[in-house]
């Protein structure tokens, strides 16, 4: 199916081919499929553990929670996008599943997080008082984001327990959470909401374009001081990733206010230059440089991960060496940011394609929305192109960090990756999407 | 309004980058598979190794020498008979695979390509474990036994061949190594000046030294010479230059000695004269169809060492080089195994063979054996009447040397001495005649001695050692 400037503009006849005439209908069989993707994968583990019937109990809590989920907006939104449940219940099963395998021990927490992730989606997209708030509590929301990012300085702790391992959650006996995750949404509402206050300056910017008039200060400039603040506090914290995360990010929402491309090109030039200072000063930067350039002469050492991780690509070929019967267990904290591997040893290149599949899906849905939303004007069309751009960059700086193609960043693969804040925070995005989805209707 | 077109770009954008990350997955899954799957490095390696059940390696009467047995700890490897670890050789998760593990390693580890659609679904899609086939050598490990309790823990090697067909009945190296304990071992064993590792049968090159005698005296068969012409002095020590001095291997008190009795005696004195009466080309054309330059050896096994003989000649004169050369001691070097199949053929009336290790082989869940082929490599080395007349001298030379009983089984054969560098290597070359009219060629060398008590006990304890000769 060819994606035309028609179909992005109006991607209602195109979803509706693919969803169908009667798209609710055909919700549950997309989620049918999932389900049976799932017991497969399951099923096949279970051949590895023929005596462990706990494996079992994270598929009924997915059953449950996507039925509930698809029952719950049927009724109280029920001209939501149904391809943005089924997307998100089809990659959080498949996350299920992999952390099943990869890591047992976790696996009932996922279920958990999962529940109570399915939940606040639910809430999210069914009271609309969500997006008003979002919009109008929009500097308190960043005050408090940011207390509780700065509060990890000091009460900051790392679920593993080593000493020298960033310390980017905050505990409370043995619940963990990670500030930044809430960050990101609450980062991308307060962008939105500010650039669409902003969005009659960019207009007349536009019209008087022949004038050469540049972004002011005005326009730019609280956001550059929120973002710096951001920049600060992650780097502080070493946590690299999030902080790439959130200038991408920025730099994308700009784009799409001001329609200048100089914005994002000085954007990547400011990326390389603070890359360049980050190498020089900090040794975490340098270490992830290093071996992105040239693994192979560390490959027992520093660069093992990497390493281990294209050869877990190798290992699964096309069709994979099976649900259970890989060795991804080489790669350290495979089950985390190193997930995307697993799956490709184990589910082989079609797997490989069926994720990168769903994230163009949840691209395009995601851009379709912001393109199309009826209503909340310019906040609603950046806060859905913002959030999807949030999901998307990560997934994309993970992948491409797994395979060498970009420098490792340490952040989730949404939806997929072992954690709890990254799951709830996924699914908030979600409902912030959903809800906006019926807008676009 | 830019908004569509930003949207569209982004989209873009995203699509590119979702489409780069695939292309370059497809890359390591496809393009890149077998660089990075066949490091040294790639756990996987060792994790699909430790799941193989490997092949037995048994030996011509299906005994025996390395298994793999189930135990709690999961597979391990058993070697039996320490007699043959040398050639039965090793394998380790940690260190690979050696000797006839690493020769054959690809059917005792069942590596063979995929046979059909079922032989493909079990390996790749039900994932069970690969399943090696059993070998079959054509070593006689009781012949093995005696002939390695014969060397009594001396530096050397034992090497015994069917005259008939190559089939290698016995190749041992000593020192050796155990290779049930390999693991715990090897750091001792790799800085061992010994060199456990090292196959003396396979890889060791040395002077032929006396040895020459054997060709010279088939020479001189084979050109008619008169073998009852006396040469003069012919029990003098003959001097080689640099402090090398080359004497018969048993002493006589005679002056005068024909060139077979010389060479039953080892002494050098008689064939370097004879050399003299041959010109350059007659000693070239000699030496050509013995093939010292490109020995024959066992395919798979490490190949010979080569050793850089120039560095020590450089100072003698042409005359001293060619009376080396003549003597054996000079730029050629044979391996053990090499000087074996000339043997060979000299008791398979002139025919030399190709040696072979492998006999049978038994697939997976077969309780078959299916013979494999033998070296068809062969060639006319003497004729046949120079081969009958030389063994009938190696007879004659084991007769005069230890006067066995005249019940003792038909054998001829000869001791020689060679020096290769600071050592001293003792020779027992020979054969012996099979009940069914065949014969077994034998090769025995000893490192670093002079003493002639050992191999003299070895010689008399023939009819011991080959006493279940096939």
């Amino acid at each position: 199916m060819t994606l035309t400037r028609t179909d992005v503009e109006n991607p209602l006849p195109l979803a509706r081919a693919i969803v169908g005439s009667r798209g609710r209908g055909n919700v549950w069989l997309l989620l049918l499929l999932a389900g049976v993707f799932m017991f497969a994968g399951l099923a096949s583990i279970s051949l590895t553990r023929p005596s462990d019937a706990d494996l079992w109990a994270g598929f009924a809590v997915w059953i449950v929670s996507a039925l509930g989920a698809a029952l719950v907006l049927k009724w109280r939104l029920p001209s939501h996008d149904p391809l943005l449940l089924a997307l998100s219940m089809f990659l959080s099963g498949w996350g299920l599943v992999a952390i099943e395998r990869l890591a047992p021990a976790f696996a009932d927490r996922q279920a958990l997080w999962l529940v109570i992730s399915v939940l606040t989606m639910l809430a999210i997209s069914v009271f609309p008082q969500v997006l008003r708030w979002l919009r109008g509590y929009r500097y308190s929301l960043l005050a408090a984001a940011l207390l509780l990012l700065s509060a990890t300085i000091v009460l900051g702790r790392n679920p593993s327990g080593f000493e020298f391992a960033p310390r980017l959650w905050l505990g409370i006996g043995a619940f963990y959470f990670q500030p930044s995750e809430i960050m990101k949404v609450i980062l991308v509402a307060f962008m939105a909401s500010y650039l669409a206050e902003q969005s009659a300056a960019f207009r007349a910017r536009d019209e008087h374009r022949t004038g050469g008039a540049g972004l002011s200060l005005r326009l730019i400039g609280p956001i550059v001081l929120m973002w710096l603040l951001s920049m600060v506090i992650l780097v502080w914290q070493r946590d690299l990733g999030t902080a790439m995360l959130f200038f991408i990010v920025f730099l994308l929402l700009l784009y799409l206010s001001s329609g200048d491309p100089r914005l994002v090109f000085s954007g990547a030039l400011l990326v390389l230059a603070a890359g360049a200072v980050a190498y020089q000063l900090f040794d975490v930067v340098q270490l992830r440089v290093d071996i992105w350039l040239n693994p192979w002469p560390e490959a027992d050492g520093r660069a093992y991960q990497i390493v281990q991780s294209l050869m877990a690509f190798g290992a699964g070929g096309i069709a994979g060496a099976g649900v259970g019967l890989g060795s991804p267990g080489y790669i350290p904290v495979v089950h985390s940011d190193f997930v995307f591997a697993a799956i490709a040893e184990e589910w082989g290149l079609l797997g490989v394609i069926a994720i990168l599949s769903s994230f163009g899906v949840l691209a395009w849905r995601g851009l379709a929305i912001a393109l199309t939303t009826q209503m909340g004007g310019a906040f609603h069309r950046l806060l859905a192109a913002g959030l999807t751009m949030t999901l998307l960059v990560q997934a994309l700086m993970i992948m491409a960090g797994v395979l060498k193609l970009l420098p490792l960043t340490g952040v989730t693969l949404p939806f997929i990756s072992y954690g709890g804040s990254s799951l709830f925070a996924c699914h908030i995005m979600m409902g912030l999407l959903l809800r906006l989805s019926s807008g676009a209707r | 309004m830019h908004y569509a077109r930003t949207i569209r770009h982004i989209l873009a954008g995203t699509l590119i980058g979702l489409a780069l990350v695939g292309l370059s997955a497809t890359y390591w899954a496809l393009a890149g598979r077998d660089s990075l799957l066949l490091r040294e490095d790639n756990p996987r390696i060792i994790e699909a190794q430790r799941d193989i059940l490997r092949g037995g390696i048994y030996d011509r009467e299906a005994r025996p020498l390395a298994e793999t047995a189930k135990s709690d700890a999961g597979l391990a490897r058993r070697y039996s008979h320490p007699s043959t670890y040398s050639i039965a050789g090793y394998y380790s998760l940690r260190y690979g695979v050696g000797g006839a593990e690493s020769a054959f390693d690809a059917f005792l580890s069942g590596a063979r390509p995929l046979a059909n659609i079922a032989d493909y679904f079990k390996r790749n899609i039900l994932k069970q474990p690969q399943v090696g086939s059993d070998i079959m050598l054509t070593l006689d490990v009781e012949i093995q036994a005696r002939l390695v309790r014969a060397l009594d823990g001396a530096a050397g090697t034992a090497i015994v061949l069917d005259a008939r067909n190559g089939a290698v009945l016995t190749l041992a190296s000593q020192p050796s190594f155990n290779p049930n304990t390999l693991d715990e071992d090897w750091s001792v064993l790799i800085e061992a000046p010994g060199q456990p590792f090292f196959n003396r049968a396979l890889q060791g090159n040395y002077q032929l030294g006396g040895n020459m005698n054997l060709v010279s005296l088939a020479q001189a068969i084979a050109s008619g010479f008169d073998l009852s012409w006396r040469f003069t002095d012919a029990a003098d020590p003959v001097d080689l230059g640099a402090g090398m001095l080359a004497a018969c291997v048993f002493d006589q008190d005679v002056t005068e000695l024909t060139l077979d009795q010389a060479f039953a005696f080892g002494c050098p004195s008689a064939f370097a004269s004879y050399r003299q009466t041959e010109s350059a080309v007659a000693y070239a054309d000699m030496l050509a169809p013995y093939a010292f330059h490109a020995p024959l050896t066992l395919a798979g096994f490490p190949q010979p060492e080569l050793i850089n003989l120039a560095a020590d000649v450089d100072d003698l004169s042409p005359a001293v080089l060619e009376l080396r050369n003549a003597l054996g001691q000079g730029d050629l070097t044979t391996t053990p195994l090499h000087l074996a199949t000339i043997i060979a053929a000299i008791a398979n009336d002139g025919i030399v063979i190709g040696p072979t290790l492998l006999s049978g082989l038994r697939p997976p869940a077969s309780d078959q054996w299916q013979p494999q082929p033998l070296n068809s490599a062969r060639r006319r080395l003497l004729d046949a009447e120079t081969a009958q007349s030389l063994q009938l001298e190696m007879r004659d030379a084991w007769t005069s040397l230890l006067a066995p009983p005249a019940d003792a089984p038909p054998i001829g054969a000869y001791i020689a001495k060679s020096y290769s560098g600071d050592e001293t290597q003792l020779w027992l070359n020979g054969f012996i005649e099979t009940d069914d009219d065949g014969a077994l060629a034998f090769v025995i060398l000893l490192e670093d001695t002079d003493d002639l008590s050992q191999i003299l006990s070895i010689g008399r304890d023939l009819s011991d050692i080959f006493a279940s000769r096939p």
